[in-house]
């Protein structure tokens, strides 16, 4: 059974997420600021985390930056419209993805799995997103048994994507895995490389959804 | 009138003490004058001295050696007191001046720091106004979704929610746009990915209009605030959906002109009526006839966000009827 952290100043907000998580078979925890919220984690060690960037005190980004010292457990954010630099901000500082309020059930347990399915034990040479399969072996990427033509960036670029299938990953953390070391805005490379990738992925079940001003999400 | 003065004392005093009365003279005068009258009056001074105290009299005639010492060192004594009290008054001036222009600086620093606070002030209030008003509507809208829209009673709240969620945000956004809280981000993007985002928060009012784009194929990437874009082509969407019967198709045209993004939404509703073309895109302007439950706000919103971006938004009736939008928004392009 997983453990489940809320860390959120709603109370109301709090027993409603309990309710949804509980339905799911999960064993929950809460904490309505940011320092309980820290001691709970060190205290429970939750298998995935869910934290409200508005916490009064310590605000949801300086919680995630001093769990990460310690733990890397998945953390999915809760924010609101609007944040949208707030939201890149925890993702860059280790959220694994992000929803927004008000969110449905079925969306939050969806992306709850995803972020903790993250941990992608690398004993197989092989990643696999739903019609598609990417071997970093051979370095080639197949839909449907059928291979890609892909450049090398084009490659980089989509095994970055599907390692991180269903999540979403940031323009800077894109860029850092596939151009390491470039110092130059590189957004418009970048865009005309997903548009390219876009092309040859073709209408065959996976798409690469862009979340403006956020990033990109692989969806299979 | 000084020297009248020192001639009536002369006799007990001596030229010394005139030649003392001429230079406290002088020094009082540094005080009020500026250094050409000064000087002047020193020089004067040492020649009325010569000419009336110094034998012989009334004469620039002098005799005695040490007089001419006297007359020499009363010469140089006036200029210089002369030069040094006026040095003195202009550097105090200068200091003046100088602690004035600070004042003012500092009272330009503070107006600044006012302003700015102020605006912080009105932020802070605008984000803890909005977090206050969505979070309720956020644990009603999960509430509901938790118990499922099979019970007709739990639709209506829902459908409630959505309206009022659509409301607020609206209020929020109108603000926003109006204090000049709107500062574009601009970044390349493909024109797809603003049609997705402006169309995924609406699927439910456009899964009764069929949408045909047009032109969004083979476009290059263009620089643009996506997110700004699509918000203001969601509210027109949103405007269409609400105006156009059901079932009736909505249609998108996108085209570069200029280096210019155009981009038309044309419902087939019963489009404007006559002289509304400019008064939609005022706040809270409502069409006769509209159905309830709009705020009048989404189409000022719309405006708002284009001229943010150093765009534009207009309507006409399309010649075969219904409304035609058109958003155009200069742009920098890339061909992929």
């Amino acid at each position: 059974m997983s453990k489940a952290l809320i860390i959120d100043d709603e109370q109301q907000m709090r027993r409603l997420l309990r309710m949804v998580l509980e339905s799911r078979g999960y064993e929950v925890c809460e904490a309505d600021e940011g320092q309980r919220g820290l001691q709970e984690a060190a205290f429970h060690r939750p298998d995935v985390v869910l934290l409200d960037l508005g916490l009064p005190g310590i605000g949801g980004l300086e919680v995630l930056k001093r769990l990460r010292e310690w733990s890397d457990v998945p953390v999915l954010v809760l924010s609101v419209r609007d944040q949208e630099a707030v939201k890149v901000q925890a993702l860059e500082n280790g959220a694994d993805d992000y929803v927004t309020k008000p969110f449905g059930s079925a969306e939050l347990l969806a992306r709850l799995d995803v972020i903790q399915r993250r941990r992608f034990t690398r004993q197989s040479p092989e990643i696999i997103a739903g019609p598609l399969k990417v071997d970093l072996l051979h370095h080639e990427a197949q839909i449907d048994n059928e291979a890609l033509k892909l450049t090398p960036t084009e490659f980089a670029l989509l095994k970055v994507l599907t390692e991180h299938a269903g999540r979403i990953v940031t323009q800077n953390q894109i860029v850092k895995q596939v151009w390491p070391g470039q110092s130059s805005d590189p957004s418009e490379g970048l865009r005309v490389h997903i548009n390219h990738l876009r092309k040859k992925l073709g209408d065959r079940g996976i798409r690469i959804v862009n979340e403006p001003g956020i990033g990109y999400r692989l969806e299979a | 009138m000084l020297a009248s003065v020192c001639w009536v004392l002369l006799p007990y005093t001596g030229s010394t003490f005139s030649a003392l009365v001429f230079l406290l003279a002088i020094v009082l005068a540094g005080t009020r004058w500026n250094r050409g009258p000064v000087l002047a009056m020193g020089v004067v001074s040492a020649l009325v001295w010569n000419f009336i105290f110094i034998p012989p009299r009334f004469t620039f005639h002098i005799e005695k050696p040490e007089d001419v010492v006297m007359f020499g060192m009363f010469f140089v004594v006036a200029l210089s007191m002369g030069h040094l009290i006026t040095q003195l008054r202009e550097r105090e001036a200068a200091l003046e001046k100088n602690h004035r222009e600070q004042e003012q600086l500092q009272a330009a620093k503070h107006r600044a720091e006012l302003a700015a606070e102020a605006e912080r002030l009105h932020r802070t209030l605008l984000d803890s106004v909005s977090h206050e008003l969505k979070t309720p509507i956020a644990i009603i809208r999960t509430a509901i979704d938790g118990l499922g829209t099979a019970n007709p009673f739990a639709a209506e709240i829902d459908t409630a929610t959505r309206r009022l969620q659509r409301i607020v945000e609206n209020f929020l956004e109108i603000t926003r746009v109006e204090s000049d809280a709107v500062k574009p981000s601009p970044d390349w993007c493909e024109i797809g990915d603003v049609l997705h985002a402006a169309t995924t928060p609406l699927q439910r009012e456009l899964s009764n209009h069929p949408l045909r784009i047009t032109g969004a194929e083979n476009l290059p990437l263009l620089k643009l605030d996506s997110r700004l874009l699509s918000q203001a082509l969601a509210n027109v969407l949103h405007n269409a959906t609400q105006h156009a019967p059901a079932g009736s198709e909505i249609e998108i045209g996108v085209e570069l002109k200029n280096q210019a993004l155009e981009l038309r939404v044309r419902d087939h509703g019963p489009g404007l009526p006559p002289d509304m073309e400019e008064r939609v895109f005022e706040k809270f302007a409502r069409a006769s006839g509209a159905p309830a439950g709009g705020t009048g706000l989404g189409l000022a919103i719309s405006r708002g966000l284009m001229r943010a971006m150093k765009g534009d938004i207009t309507v006409r009736n399309h010649p075969e009827g219904g409304a035609e939008f058109l958003f155009s928004l200069p742009v920098k392009t890339r061909q992929p």
